[in-house]
């Protein structure tokens, strides 16, 4: 009996069950499908928490331009009012003018 | 004509990997059998097989040849089967001059002959073990061996001559004769 030759023989390739190769293949088409979800959830998030920036910075701005326009109010009612009281101040002093006289 | 042959077998070597399902169909046996030689656990391998698959999947765009992937499924195959022989701790406290003698007598030397050697091969430790398997299940020589595990070629013949002698020993106890 030669020993390397049995050796040979007794470790001839065997084949795995039938049903190996569609099993290797349904769980790489698994683990596929999982990588994507994984990248559509995660694309997603991205994209939501992108929105909610442009919505924080979309508020800070329009709070800016409403406090601009209150402003702008503020003045022109303190004009108006500094005018209201010009006027009055020169019918005071015209009417004083014309007491004296 | 020598010269052709050698051309077809180079232009073998540089053949494109192929589809991912043609490798599986193709290597299937070659993993399995691999890590079946090292574990004798015919499901254990083929869990093992299918890992060493999916893993293939993931790197096959870094190998640019079948040589390339043949050579790649052996590494990571053997590797793998010999990490999963070390967690079982059922074969590495075993050295090489205790390991076990099968139980079951041989009625008929042939048969029976190939499962013993299976049988004490799978009782060797971890390492010798792999080597064994890959002389007499891939054909390789000791370089290629001491490539794919990662070994000195000498301690490769060392594994390779201290389990042979072995085997010899057992065998010859069991058939009642010296093989050669």
């Amino acid at each position: 009996m030669n020993l390397d030759d049995e050796l040979k023989l007794a470790f001839r390739r065997e084949e795995p069950s039938a049903e190996f190769a569609e099993r290797v293949l349904a769980e790489r088409r698994r683990g596929r499908r999982n990588v994507m979800m994984r990248r559509v959830i995660g694309w997603s998030m991205a994209a939501a928490m992108l929105a909610a920036g442009f919505g924080v910075e979309y508020r800070h701005q329009a709070q800016g331009e409403a406090a601009k326009e209150k402003s702008v109010l503020a003045l022109e009612i303190a004009g108006r009012q500094l005018n209201r009281v010009r006027a009055k101040l020169v019918r005071v002093q015209a009417r004083n003018g014309a007491e004296s006289e | 004509m020598r010269g052709g042959n050698a051309r077809v077998i180079e232009e073998r070597l540089r053949e494109e990997p192929g589809s991912f399902e043609e490798l599986v169909r193709e290597f299937q046996s070659m993993v399995f059998s691999l890590a079946y030689g090292c574990l004798h656990d015919r499901t254990l391998a083929e869990e093992i097989a299918q890992d060493v698959f999916l893993q293939l999947d993931r790197n096959l765009a870094e190998l640019d040849s079948k040589a390339h992937v043949r050579h790649w499924l052996r590494k990571v195959a053997t590797h793998r089967a010999i990490d999963h022989a070390r967690r079982r701790k059922a074969w590495t406290s075993v050295p090489l001059s205790r390991a076990p003698e099968p139980a079951s007598p041989e009625e008929s030397r042939d048969p029976l002959l190939g499962s013993l050697l299976r049988q004490l091969v799978a009782s060797l430790p971890p390492k010798p073990r792999a080597v064994m398997v890959l002389r007499y299940q891939e054909d390789l020589e000791p370089a290629e061996i001491a490539e794919v595990l990662n070994m000195p070629v000498s301690t490769v013949r060392s594994h390779l001559q201290r389990s042979l002698t072995l085997l010899r020993e057992k065998v010859a106890r069991r058939c009642g004769e010296v093989p050669l």
